[in-house]
């Protein structure tokens, strides 16, 4: 089977970039869509055609199945890859897909389906062999959730059935917590998932989260490209993944890996996958779910072995075999992914939409920024605050730290508030550096750290402030009256007091 | 000339002498003097020079004499008040702050469930609105107990940052 001429991007901001670059380097048309709001979006400058596809709210544009295929078919797209989020985990667009002839970039839509639902994923990987974390295998009603956490025993994790990237979840530490747990938890999930089905899972006390990387194709080969350490999490959410994990012995590798395929097999699963795990304090590992998409921290895989997972992606859509086996799979050095938010470090990482009013991107050797902005961009307030993904590669961990380091201070945006002092100071965190640490570490000791810190710099804050406020009065002051003097200085006051008093 | 900067609470009297283009000598608490080399061009940030070390720093005027500033990893509020302005506004004395009850919201995003109406009672830490942003759904609880006054937002309103969402009368007014 050819490769295909024409894809459909099912998607916006820097996943949908990140595809339209591997279909222009393998000579394939990149076809952008567009909310209202996104027509000034970086993507649809990038692909070689763009569509408008509805109103700016996801559910009337990027999430509107039967918009998408029209365009599809319009355009003559051959395929749709959906990205990660929007419809990515949607069977019923993979079957949209199918019946209109277009191939969707990614699993089948059995699989999809099976994974998507959290507790037939279990069963799933149960049938595989693969060690479950004590729990539920079937959704629960109010009543059952409470009766079968006391059995189970708190602290219990409260799970959507349908859920993913940390919506939907809560960790529930007594029965007075799990009323309001539920509520928002099923809410969450209505919104997010349109199903607020629930279930339960035992809390693994301090846990890693581990993921393997997988390809399989059509023919059913399958190959694993190494797991990412991805504990670094706010909120249930990951915003620092790296590869290697530090403590992932090969035996422990190969063993996760060859898991990873068992489970992939059981769901008859091809396409770029990720299967997720958990790691207690002695090493012991739990399947936790698979994600059946591209996975948002992919680059870190890419930047160690050289595979582009994306354009596998596709190759494997178009039903190529693999063209790699486990033996050409030999990652270099170290990768991490340091995930730029628009969101307030400073205020309780509150969201931070606006313009985008100056940006310095870093370079130099090891970097590489999937970007989905520009100066002068809008970061609307209606989807993932998201903006960009710093990724570095480094021969070993510490100078992977070091550049990322280097690389963060290059890395400036303004007008929106950004994640980048967050990842700073996590890349000067001794615990982040000794590498011992579990997915509680951000919300609780590296927070505890954080405020004791001694600040260096305040004299000199203290004294470009009130220079910034000397040069702003020297204006007004100039503006206000042609002469200066002390007497023009008392009528600026007091006409600023009574501006004040209102 | 002379100003008083607060952070974190404590004030320092900062004084600003310019001494020759971008070139300044500051005075901090009358005791610490930093030379600075500090220009402004482009779009990012103000490059600054302090015997020799070069810094980038990251300045945002909120107005009113209030800034945020960043240097490197470390973070600062700092409200810049005049030294003379600050006297004869402790002369007159400022105004109260906000009324307490209000529930505001310190991001923008959409209503997406208000649980009270006007006249209910409400218990403290009993939610009265959740607001949606990007994605996230964020409660907003009661802070005290009391009556609910006015419910200024409905489910689908999309409100700006520092709207107020709910004003309950407390039991101490």
């Amino acid at each position: 089977m050819a490769l295909f001429k024409k894809i459909l991007i099912a998607n916006r901001s820097e996943i949908a970039v990140r595809i339209i670059r591997a279909c222009r380097e393998m000579g394939i048309g990149a076809v952008a869509v567009y909310s209202d709001i996104d027509r000034d979006s970086l993507h649809v400058r990038l692909a070689q055609e763009a569509y408008h596809i509805g109103p700016s709210p996801a559910s009337e544009s990027y999430l509107n199945i039967e918009k998408i295929i029209e365009v599809a078919k319009k355009a003559g797209c051959q395929a749709i890859h959906p990205g990660y989020g929007f419809l990515a985990e949607n069977s019923q667009f993979a079957k949209r897909c199918e019946e209109e002839g277009i191939v969707f970039i990614g699993p089948p839509r059995e699989a999809i389906e099976a994974m998507g639902s959290k507790t037939v994923a279990r069963q799933t990987a149960m049938k595989a062999g693969a060690p479950l974390i004590p729990g539920t295998l079937e959704p629960l009603s109010d009543e059952e959730i409470v009766a079968k956490a006391k059995e189970i025993g708190f602290p219990v994790m409260l799970k959507a059935v349908s859920g993913g990237g940390g919506k939907g979840m809560r960790l529930v530490h007594s029965e007075d917590e799990i009323e309001s747990a539920v509520r928002m938890a099923r809410s969450e999930a209505g919104s997010a998932f349109s199903d607020d089905s629930l279930y339960l899972e035992k809390y693994i006390e301090n846990p890693r989260h581990v993921e393997m990387q997988i390809l399989v194709d059509r023919q059913g080969n399958g190959v694993y490209l190494g797991e990412r350490e991805c504990s670094i999490q706010r909120r249930h959410q990951k915003v620092i993944e790296e590869t290697p994990a530090m403590m992932l012995t090969p035996e422990l590798r190969k063993k996760m890996g060859e898991t990873a395929l068992k489970v992939a097999a059981a769901a008859g699963y091809y396409s770029a996958g990720t299967v997720e795990f958990l790691m207690d304090a002695n090493n012991n590992f739990y399947f936790l779910e698979v994600n059946t998409r591209l996975q948002v921290e992919h680059p870190v895989t890419e930047m160690v072995t050289g595979i582009d997972i994306v354009k596998e992606m596709i190759r494997i859509a178009a039903g190529e075999p693999l063209s790699i086996s486990q033996e050409d799979v030999q990652p270099k050095g170290a990768a991490i992914e340091c995930r730029i938010y628009a969101e307030d470090p400073y205020n309780n990482f509150m969201p931070s939409p606006g313009t985008i009013t100056g940006l310095r991107l870093p370079g130099g050797p090891g970097v590489r920024v999937d970007l989905g902005v520009f100066e002068g961009a809008q970061v609307p307030l209606e989807y993932d605050p998201i903006i960009a993904k710093l990724i570095v590669w480094g021969k070993d961990r510490p100078e992977a730290v070091e550049r990322a380091r280097r690389a963060l201070d290059e890395f400036m945006v303004k007008g929106v508030k950004t994640t980048l002092p967050f990842h700073r100071k996590v890349m000067e965190n001794p615990i982040f550096l000794s590498g011992e640490f579990d997915t509680t570490f951000i919300d609780t000791i590296f927070k505890k750290l954080d405020e004791g810190r001694e600040n260096r710099y305040q004299d000199l804050a203290i004294a470009v402030a009130a220079i910034a406020e000397e040069s702003s009065e020297g204006t007004r002051v100039e503006k206000g009256a042609p002469s200066t003097g002390e007497c023009n200085m008392w009528k600026l006051y007091t006409r600023r007091l009574q501006m004040m008093r209102g | 000339m002379a100003y008083i900067a607060t952070v974190n609470g404590d004030e320092h009297t900062v004084e600003v002498k310019e001494v020759g283009e971008g070139l300044f000598e500051v005075t901090i608490d009358g005791e610490r003097s930093l030379n600075l080399d500090v220009r402004r061009k482009g779009c990012c940030s103000f490059s600054v020079i302090r015997d020799g070390e070069s810094f980038e720093v990251d300045l945002d005027s909120k107005g009113d004499g209030k800034y945020e500033v960043l240097i490197r990893d470390e973070h600062f509020d700092i409200e810049v008040i005049d030294e003379m302005r600050k006297k004869m506004m402790e002369i007159l004395g400022e105004g109260a702050g906000a009324a307490s009850g209000e529930i505001t919201t310190a991001m923008p995003g959409k209503v997406v469930k208000v649980f009270v109406k006007e006249g209910d009672a409400v218990e403290a830490g009993e939610p009265v609105v959740v607001l949606e942003a990007m994605k996230m759904e964020n409660e907003f609880k009661a802070p005290d107990k009391g009556v609910v006054k006015e419910v200024k937002v409905s489910e689908g309103d999309v409100v700006e940052s520092g709207a107020i969402l709910v004003i309950i009368d407390t039991e101490s007014e």
